[in-house]
Parts: C-alpha cells; structure tokens; sequence
C-alpha cells in the first residue's frame, strides 16, 4: 500500500502507537468500553488486548478462517476487520458460546465424532457451524459443507467435521442435555 | 461399587480397550476453544521478537549495521551473529544451518536470519528491522538440484553442493534387463510444498530467577530443541527447559529449530521473557518444505507383468541446509522401486544443495516423491503389457517371504496382498469390471469418468542401524491416578489418546483414571522424535512395558501383604483383587510406599536393531502397507479434476483406535489429493512466490470426495498389541491412484506435480464428446 507523502511526514515516529479510537460493543454479551488502535484488528484487540485467545491467528489474510467470530448474526474473520468497525456491533467469539445449547450439542458431536485432531481450526469451525445451527435446526450434509467452504482444516479431511455437524443437529433437543 | 463393577468384578474378564472407538483424550478442551498454543500464553513482561531476513537468495554479507536500531525506543536488544555465546550453527542430522548470519558470511536463502530484535511491543520490534543497515554482495543462484550437480555450479557449502550420495544395489541390472521383454524410461518430476499446518510457529523463552531458561514451544522433538538452544547458549543441556505446548498440526514441519534459538538468545541477553511468533509469511519462507524431486525410472519386465529389473535415478532440492535431507532423501531412494519384489535393482539419489528453502520431513518422507513415480511406471507397464493394473500389482506385491531391494528378509506382517484384494473388491462393487474405462458422465458435456489404482509401503521407525528407543514412565497416586509421562509430541495425531488407552488397558482400568503428561524436558523422559510414524509403535511399546513393569511391582507387594500367589491378583475396574480383597488402585499405591517401593516404573525401550542402508539383512524392524484407488471427473474443457471417492485399505499391523485411525487416513488422503492436484510451493530463482496462504492451495471442503476406509490387520510380533505406524503410510498412495486415474480418463500421462490442469485441458480433449 502507497501512502502520499505528506500524509507519511505527518505520521508520528513511533508508528500507529497512539491514534487510537474509544469503542462501545457488545461482547459475548457483556457491553465493552474500550479503545484501539486504529490500525489494529478484531483479532489482535480480541486476543492481545482483551485476552480472548480462543480465536486463532492462521494466516492474517481471510484464508484460513482460524479467527471466524461472529459479528452481528454474521461470521467475519477477525483478522481483516478493523477493531474501529466494532463501535455499535455485537460479538460472539468461541468463549460466548460456552452456555450456547447448540453449541454444547456440536462440542459433543465434534468429540464424539471425530472432528477435532489438532484443534487449531476447532474455533472457527465451531463459529461456522454454531451459525449454521441458528440458521437451520437439521442441516443436511450439504448445508454442513456449504457452512464450513471458507474453513481450513489441515488434520481431519474435513469429512468427520461434516459429520459432526449432521449430527448436532439430529441430537435431541439440547434443553436439558447434560 | 455400582452393578458394572460387581459384575466385572464377578466374572474377572476385563473388555479390552484395544479396538475400540475411543473419543480423543484432548478433544472437549479443544472443541470448547480452552486448549492453549504457545501463541496463546502471555508471561508478564514479555517482550516481542522479530527477524531480519535476507530476502536475497545467495549472497555475502559485507556489513551489518545495527545501531539505529538499538536506538528506537522500546526496543531491549538488537542482536547479530557476533552476539551468540555458543555454537552458531543448529542441525539434527548435520548442524551446517546458521542461527545467524555474520559479516563475511554466506546467505544461502531467503529466509536466512542477520539480526534479531527484542521490543516492548511486536510493532516497535517490526519497525526496528527497517533501521537495520546491510550491504550485501549479490551471487549467483542455484535454482535446482540438477544445476546444483553441474560442475561449473558455484559451491554452497565447503564440501560442494552435494548433500549426499546414496546408493541401493541389488542383483545384476544387465542381466535384468536382459531378461524382460518390455523396458519402460521415463522422468517424473515433484513440486516442492508446503505444511501448512494451520498454527505457524512461535515460541517463548523465559529467563528464570535461578538462571535457567524455559522455552514454550509446539515442537516435534523437545530434547532436540533443548539440546539445540543449549549449545547456542553455550550451557549444558539441563540448564535449559523445554515445555512442550499441544501443536496446531506439524506434518514433519516442526522438527527442525524455527525461532526456539533466537527468542532464546533474546531472552538471554535481555533478562526479560521474548515471545517470537511467526506470521504465514515468515512461516512460508522460512521453514522447510518438501524435496522438490527430479525422478528417471527405468523399469523391465516379462509378458506376464513379472517384474525383472527396477532403477531409478533421484536428485532432491535439499535446499540451502541439511535439515533431514540426508534420511528423507534415502527414503526416497530404498523405496523407490515400490512395495514390490524385484530381483535386480538400483537406485542412485543425489540430495543436493541449491538456494531455495531448506527441505526436510514432511509426512512421507521422501516416499511420496518415489510412490508417484513407481506408481505411475507399474500403471504404464500394465497398459502396454495389456494386463490389468491391478493384476500386475498382485503379480509383484511383497509378501512375507519376499526379498526388499535393500536385501531385508520379509519375515511377517506383510498385508499388501489384502489391501489390494479389499480395494479392488471395492472398487468392481461400485464400477463393475472394467474400473479403469474412461466414461463420459451421462448427460454432462466434456465431463468424463475413471478409476486409477495405486500400492505403497512406508517403514515404521527410524530404521538405517540408528538407534530407535524411547523412554517412559508411568506412576500411580494414592488418589488412584495412573500417569504417563513422556516427552514424545502431541500434534494432533491422537498420541496421548493411544498412550491413555494403553496404560488404561494394562491395569484395566477406566479411561477417566488415566492423564499423559508430555513434551516437558524436566518432567517426561525422552521419548525421542516425531517422526517416522513411529510414536505409536516405540514410545507406545515404551509406555507398554512400564505399565507392565509397574503392574509387577504392584502384583509383588500385594502378593506379599495378601500371602497370595501373584498369578492370582488381578486388575479390574481400577481395582486390585487378592484373595477375596478388594482394593483401590490408589490404597495399592499407598501400600506400596508404606513398604518403602516407589509405586512407579520408568523403562528404556530399544525398538528391534536395524541395518544400514547397504548392509542387507533388516533396514527397518516393520513396514505398514496400502492400497488406494480412487474415482475422477475430469472436464476436459477446463481440465479441471474433482475426486469423487477415494477407497483406502492399509496394513496398520493392528486397529488400536478405529476412531484415530478413520482421522488419519482421511486427513492423510486429502494431503495426498492435495499433493496431486493443488499443492505447489512455487520459487522462481530462488524467491517464494508462494509466501502466503493465498498463494498455496491446500484443499477444502469442496475437494473433500467420499472416502472409504477399510482397516486391514497383519500384526507385527513386536508392536503394541500387533500394531505398527500409520501416520505417514496413509497419504502416500492417495496422489498416484488420482494421477493414474486422470490418465485413464483423458489418454494423458501424468509426469509432474501438482497436476497441470491447462496441459489436460490441451492434450486431453478427444475423451469427453
């Protein structure tokens, strides 16, 4: 990225360190008050400054999908929005969805069937398929695949992933499950 | 007790564990988000780290200048080679590969290190490198393996730019040749790749108050890095420990040293903690790859498909450093010939030097290079002898009485046999008879079918005459506790799970009862490398036999409190039982220190000797074995490929965990479909294209086929319970029964990788009207 010059001479020396922006979001439910640099991405704030360490730095690049949270009912990866764009939004990261139902149904599944070996990709696909769930009680195999195509996974195939999910949404109803 | 335990109790014949579906030991913490990676640990007063790289390929260093960035404030420590109180190289086979490098001195990639830098904050540490002043003298560049050979090539290292030279001789090739009525040649060429594992690399050093040096780290091998950051530091060894983190994925990629010295040496000179984290960029260019290979195969045989003669020609892109070449590449080259029997065969492999990134392990090891080119050769062999590849396959397949070309005796354990019958069998269930037919899929233009077939074998364990032990121990507490502890690494594979289950499975007691405790270089036992799909096997063998060991000594105090014969105390339900007694696994601890016994056993095991390569007799104490086919849509428009079903049946001696194996060979079969279709570490003169995740395609969710996975049992007398390695096996036939099957659907032969959809688009257009 080019910058004009005046804009750089206007830079002070320790660069980005102290523009920084006040923010107001909501986290996993609970409202923040906060400031960021404003260079700084969700995932640096989430994971540097908040000590969320839950979602994953993969690539830094929107290719990996380590850092999906959700922003607003909408799966982002954390690593290409700026912390400034959080003012007013609500986020749910993997540590949100400890008391999820569907998620708790989908954390037994992935156990259960498989889907986690190294766990680093485990977050994300947990964010994706969480969505998912919300969108659609009883997703298909197709659904489940469509969910996680932004994802990698190095580990698994991706095919006990897929079946987790299916299965998630065939467990019974999660009210009451342990 | 609840009625289970009465009734266990009661009938005194405890379930095996083995063979049965087991749920991952580290699975609920990691699903939940909980689990902690080296990246995600922050040590008050923590300083960052970054490195200035020499983005030249090949050049002399003629000044360093470093004392603006000393300067920027936040910034602790600027360091260069000068500054390394120990030794200055690091290696695991040969230490020729410089921590950094000094004045006067040689870059030999890109991803060579001349300064490090500590800082408050990463940005502060990232803006100090642009203040680093360097002047360099331009060489010239050594692109590839071949060139590298060339007499004329500038050298890279002071005995020239051969790595190595290894050699297998078998038999008589004149008279093998002689004897065939066909004669096949023909070059294969590989593409270099990449890992890809989705944590990139970072590691912690910690000064401590008593003046050692901690080290988090996701590492394959930790008594390596504690060995290698000793010596950089000029300490012994025990001054230094490593704490082994769980590892998001390391495919072989995390063996060699990737920043564990540099934030060491940071640490050291700063009395602070340093957190050096790659980013993808760095990862990408810096650590190493997969040999980019060249491949000659020259192949004889009789009408009925008996081979008579194998020789194979290999160079292999060591890259700028040894790293593993030197046993990558000799597996490359001892498995060159396939997993078949042939009575006369060579093979020559010269690793050598070039200026691109290192190579080293990478799940495979050299054999999915060779599994290609062999693969493709016995599929060609068949087409022109007009015998069925199949067929043909069986006609030469190793079984137990057959000879290697390394001369090794196959005395037991051979299952190839089966996994070819059970994925053909497979295979004609869904395709009929004629699999391997290019069919043009109904009612789709320019879009046409085919099965391709393909075998290999892998050893299990290091092999070559080197030593292949383990150490372990296993304890129990008085809470009744049973803990394994060893220092072998958790990647992802499902160790810890196995080693649970083994231990559970000797004292029959519940999974829940049983923690492993790994990677640390104070608190685990060196359980040797990660490597060679061998953790299962050596360190599980290990863990095996302390458990026994402290079974023993259990049996032997109880026998003795009890007045009862030992043959009479069993183990049920995490209970001890004696004449009548019953007692808590945690009451037999207690008994046990009461009389002055430490009721824990720690073991060496010594896997089964091994020759060199060139000696005959056993180079490797066992092998696992492999059929794949697989089914293909090619549109022939485009040329691009989509993998419909893969069936894969492989020899693992014994299915320990059929839950932990359905994940390797799934996972493995899509590194293999990755390697033939997408994978491709590109390097133009030395300079990564390939330097972000965008640039390297592994596969996703919409290259994910049907798999079929079919577990075949040939138990070695000397694994666990039968069981031999699986890690590496899986992935390795999975890119020729794809590029064999891309061949029967369009008439064009597959000779290099990843595959070039243009060319099949090109060359095979007549198939699919």
């Amino acid at each position: 990225m080019s910058t004009p010059a005046e804009l750089t001479t206007a830079l002070p020396a320790e660069p980005r360190a102290e523009l920084t922006v006040p923010l107001r979001f909501t986290l996993n439910g609970v409202q923040q008050h906060t400031t960021a640099p404003v260079g700084t991405s969700v995932l640096t704030l989430l994971r540097d400054r908040l000590g969320l360490t839950g979602t994953k730095y993969g690539c830094g690049e929107g290719e990996c999908g380590a850092c999906t949270i959700v922003v607003d009912g909408a799966s982002v990866n954390a690593c290409l929005m700026f912390a400034a764009d959080l003012d007013g939004r609500s986020v749910t990261t993997i540590e949100g969805l400890a008391a999820d139902p569907r998620a708790r149904a989908l954390r037994e599944a992935f156990v259960e069937h498989g889907a986690v070996q190294c766990g680093f990709c485990t977050p994300g696909m947990m964010m994706q398929a969480t969505q998912l769930l919300a969108r659609c009680a009883q997703p298909d195999e197709a659904a489940a695949r469509a969910a996680i195509e932004g994802n990698l996974c190095r580990c698994t195939g991706y095919k006990k992933i897929v079946e987790a999910i299916v299965a998630a949404g065939q467990a019974p109803a999660s009210e009451g499950r342990r | 007790m609840n009625d289970a335990v009465k009734d266990a109790v009661k009938n005194r014949q405890p379930a095996s564990l083995i063979g049965q579906r087991i749920t991952k030991l580290d699975a609920p913490e990691k699903a939940a988000g909980k689990t902690r990676y080296v990246h995600d640990i922050h040590l008050p007063g923590q300083l960052h780290a970054a490195i200035l790289r020499s983005a030249h390929v090949h050049a002399v260093i003629k000044r360093i200048d470093v004392s603006r960035a000393r300067a920027l404030p936040g910034v602790h420590a600027v360091l260069t080679a000068a500054d390394i109180p120990g030794e200055h190289t690091h290696g695991i086979v040969i230490p020729d590969w410089p921590s950094l490098i000094g004045v006067g001195e040689r870059v030999r990639y890109v991803g060579d290190a001349l300064a490090i830098v500590a800082a408050e904050t990463r940005e502060q540490a990232t803006a100090a490198l642009d203040l680093i002043e360097v002047a360099l003298e331009p060489q010239p560049v050594i692109a590839d393996p071949v060139q590298a050979r060339q007499i004329d090539s500038p050298s890279l290292h002071e005995n020239g730019n051969l790595l190595k030279h290894i050699k297998v001789r078998k038999g008589d090739m004149a008279q093998g040749f002689a004897e065939a009525d066909l004669i096949l040649e023909r070059t294969f060429h590989t593409a270099t790749t990449d890992h890809a594992f989705l944590e990139p690399e970072c590691s912690i050093a910690q000064p401590t108050a008593d003046g050692r040096l901690y080290l988090y780290v996701g590492s394959q091998i930790p008594y390596a890095d504690r060995n290698q950051v000793a010596r950089a530091l000029g300490w012994p060894d025990e001054r230094v420990r490593v704490v082994g983190q769980l590892m998001g994925g390391g495919f072989g990629g995390k063996e060699d040293i990737a920043g564990q010295i540099h934030a060491a040496l940071l640490a050291q000179a700063t009395g602070r903690p340093v957190k050096l984290l790659y980013d993808r960029h760095e990862s990408l260019i810096a650590h190493p790859k997969r040999h980019a290979t060249q491949i000659r195969v020259k192949m004889g045989a009789r009408r009925d498909g008996r081979l008579t003669a194998v020789q194979t020609e290999l160079y292999g892109d060591a890259g700028a450093y040894a790293s593993l070449s030197d046993k990558v590449m000799t597996r490359a080259t001892t498995h060159s010939a396939g997993p078949y029997e042939t009575p006369h065969a060579r093979a020559d492999c010269y690793a050598m030097y070039t200026n691109n990134p290192p190579s080293g392990a990478f799940r495979g090891f050299g054999v999915t290079q060779s599994a290609f080119a062999v693969e493709s050769m016995i599929d060609e062999l068949a087409e022109q002898l007009g015998i069925d590849p199949v067929e043909l396959r069986r006609r030469n397949a190793l079984r137990v009485g057959s000879v290697t070309n390394t001369g090794q005796l196959l005395h037991e354990s051979v299952g190839l046999l089966e996994c070819i019958d059970r994925v053909d069998s497979e295979m004609r269930r869904r395709a009929g008879n004629d699999p391997f037919r290019a069919r043009p899929t109904p009612g789709q233009e320019h879009r046409v079918r085919a099965w391709g077939f393909a075998a290999a074998y892998k050893n299990t364990g290091l092999g070559g005459g080197a030593p292949d032990r383990a150490q372990a121990e296993v304890e129990l507490y008085e809470d009744g506790a049973l803990e394994a502890r060893v220092s072998s690494a958790e990647l992802g594979q499902g160790l810890v799970t196995v080693l649970q289950m083994i231990v559970a499975e000797e004292f029959q007691a519940p999974l829940d009862q049983v923690r492993v405790l790994v990677m640390d270089t104070d608190l685990t036992p060196d359980g040797g490398p990660t490597t060679a799909s061998r953790q299962t096997f050596v360190t599980g063998n290990a863990v095996l036999q302390a458990a026994r060991t402290l079974r023993e000594g259990l049996v032997r105090v109880l026998a003795e409190r009890f007045d009862a014969p030992p043959s009479q105390i069993r183990f049920v339900e995490g209970l001890a039982l004696v004449n009548g007694h019953t007692a808590p696994l945690g009451e037999v601890a207690a008994i046990m220190k009461s009389e002055g016994h430490s009721p824990r056993a720690l073991v060496e095991y010594w896997a089964p000797a091994t020759q060199p390569l060139g000696a005959g007799g056993d180079m490797h104490f066992a092998y696992s074995f492999a059929a794949q086919a697989a089914e293909i849509e090619v549109n022939t428009r485009t040329g691009e490929v989509q993998v419909l079903t893969l069936i894969a049946a492989t020899d693992v001696g014994k299915v320990l965990n059929p839950l932990g194996l359905l994940g390797q060979v799934e996972g493995g079969v899509m590194m293999g479909l990755g390697n033939a279709l997408t994978e491709h570490f590109i390097l133009e003169q030395g300079v990564p294209f390939s330097d972000r995740l965008a640039r390297y395609r592994i596969p996703n969710i919409t290259q994910t086929p049907e798999i079929v996975v079919l577990h075949v049992e040939h138990p070695a007398s000397t694994g666990p319970y039968g069981a031999k390695g699986v890690g590496e096996i899986v992935s390795i036939p999975t890119t020729p029964a794809i590029t064999n099957a891309i061949t029967h659907a369009t008439g064009v032969r597959i000779t290099r990788l990843p595959v070039d959809q243009e060319e099949i688009a090109l060359r095979g257009e007549g198939r699919g009207r």
